[in-house]
């Protein structure tokens, strides 16, 4: 492996390219629109290189704690226990992409049926963490978004 | 639809058997500025002499389809709409509902000659001088009732199992994924927590954003009715408020009380149902069939069963969209909050 320049790096120049040479150049609009997206989506993949991995890892564990103390808060919420039992022996097999990935939706699989018993059960508490982790998600989609346009839009 | 060469025969062709006229296309262009369907500008001379240009409105092949919408729902509200010319909007004409003339099932509306209103802000119209004029805009669609619609429009039964059924849908676009989302299951359980007060049901747009108002020199036009259902009619005001926060500018936002006060002037609804903190959750409520057909389409690129940029880009979109409604949550939170307390 080459690690330097590293995968964001390489990503990075190539949305510039798609900016600042190849966009300019193009004609046609329906090109233009593609090439608009393609920049930010070039652009988007060059934060996920860099971080998505350790972004996930620590999220992960921040949603089996909260997990954990709705288990604890609502101990009769139906297949709660079980959920978060199953993700936990499951494990993260690897730091490969596909490996993370799933254990990271495993996780929120369980998170939003956690989210959804505080709602029903009146665990205000657990609602405002619940809310508390959606916006800490939202943020790191925020970091990977960037300046965000809607190309062809007017 | 795209094929430039043989569309104008196809033209002549439907138009002859649908009106026993014959026209002769002189242009067939296709036309950009929506993601959802392929449009195209169609002038013609008819055997008498007249010229008239139209829209013509098709499906893209499925596997390009971004969003999946019904030609005959469209063609049942343009019918209605038309006939009861209560909305300014350009007439439907024509429908190919069966789609042997096309390929693909097709409406025909009169073309109207003007940029989109949103075209018109970025080239430097004044939106502070338009929060009126959209507010009318609105009301003229919330003014319609279920009963001056056509009855193949859907009726829902009433407007608490209405809202329920549309909360549900934020449940099931994670459901239906192929990974977690498990921001619209915490989105829906906090909208079935903070329910607003009850309205009468009414026509709603379902796209109601300044792309869809064309701004001619004689007034404005609404256009794009393929999300039109009946409904709760604070959808629109907080679709509109949601979607220009992404696509400014945002005319309700630059003056919220007074865009809401001409509102209701205009439809005779009350302050307790339609103020700042409803259209806040309408902002996140209305999005929500939109939101579902992007997941849905999104879910089938990351199923390797799509693929192009306009399908993968929307990973983005929809990482806006949810900070928008986690945003418009927590600022109805804080504003129930300073309610309560003051």
């Amino acid at each position: 492996m080459i690690p330097n320049p590293t995968t964001d790096q390489l990503l990075a120049d190539a949305a510039r390219e798609l900016a600042e040479l190849i966009l300019p150049a193009v004609d046609d609009p329906g090109v233009q629109v593609a090439v608009e997206m393609l920049e930010q989506l070039v652009r988007s993949c060059s934060v996920r290189a860099a971080h998505e991995i350790a972004w996930m890892h620590d999220q992960i564990a921040e949603l089996e704690a909260f997990c954990a103390d709705a288990v604890t808060a609502m101990p009769d919420a139906e297949g709660l226990a079980a959920a978060l039992t199953e993700h936990q022996e499951a494990g993260v097999a690897s730091l490969h992409l596909a490996d993370v990935v799933a254990a990271y939706n495993r996780i929120s699989d369980v998170t939003s049926s956690a989210m959804e018993a505080a709602f029903a059960a009146g665990e205000t508490e657990l609602q405002q963490r619940a809310g508390t982790l959606m916006r800490t998600r939202m943020e790191l989609e925020g970091e990977i978004r960037g300046e965000f346009r809607m190309p062809g839009r007017g | 639809m795209r094929d430039i060469a043989a569309m104008p025969a196809k033209v002549e062709a439907f138009l002859s058997e649908a009106t026993g006229r014959r026209a002769e296309v002189t242009n067939y262009e296709l036309m950009t500025g929506g993601y959802s369907r392929v449009m195209a500008r169609v002038d013609l001379r008819w055997e008498d002499g007249a010229e008239e240009t139209f829209v013509l409105r098709g499906d893209p092949p499925p596997e390009e389809a971004l969003l999946h919408t019904d030609r005959d729902h469209e063609w049942a509200v343009l019918r209605g709409l038309t006939e009861i010319d209560q909305i300014p909007m350009p007439a439907a004409r024509y429908y190919d509902a069966t789609g042997t003339h096309f390929g693909t099932k097709a409406i025909f509306l009169d073309h109207v000659t003007a940029p989109s209103l949103q075209g018109r802000f970025d080239t430097g119209l004044d939106p502070a001088a338009n929060v009126i004029g959209l507010a009318d805009a609105a009301a003229s669609i919330a003014r319609i009732g279920p009963d001056q619609l056509p009855v193949e429009i859907e009726r829902p039964t009433d407007w608490d199992s209405y809202l329920d059924g549309v909360i549900d849908l934020w449940a099931d676009i994670d459901r239906a994924y192929p990974g977690a989302l498990p921001i619209y299951r915490y989105v829906a359980a906090w909208l079935k927590a903070n329910k607003p007060p009850e309205m009468p049901l009414r026509l709603s747009h379902g796209d109601f954003q300044c792309a869809n108002i064309l701004a001619a020199d004689d007034g404005w036009q609404i256009i794009d009715w393929e999300y039109a259902h009946i409904g709760d009619p604070r959808e629109d005001l907080g679709w509109h408020n949601g979607y220009h926060a992404a696509a400014p500018p945002n005319c309700y936002a630059l003056d919220p009380e007074g865009f809401l006060a001409r509102y209701r002037q205009q439809t005779g609804f009350t302050e307790e149902q339609v103020n700042q903190l409803t259209v806040g959750y309408f902002t996140i409520v209305a999005t929500v069939k939109v939101i579902a057909g992007i997941a849905t389409a999104l879910g089938g690129f990351a199923a390797g069963q799509a693929q192009g940029a306009t399908i993968s880009f929307n990973y983005l979109s929809l990482t806006f969209s949810h900070f928008n409604f986690l945003n418009a949550i927590a600022g109805i939170e804080a504003a129930i909050a300073q309610l309560e307390g003051a």
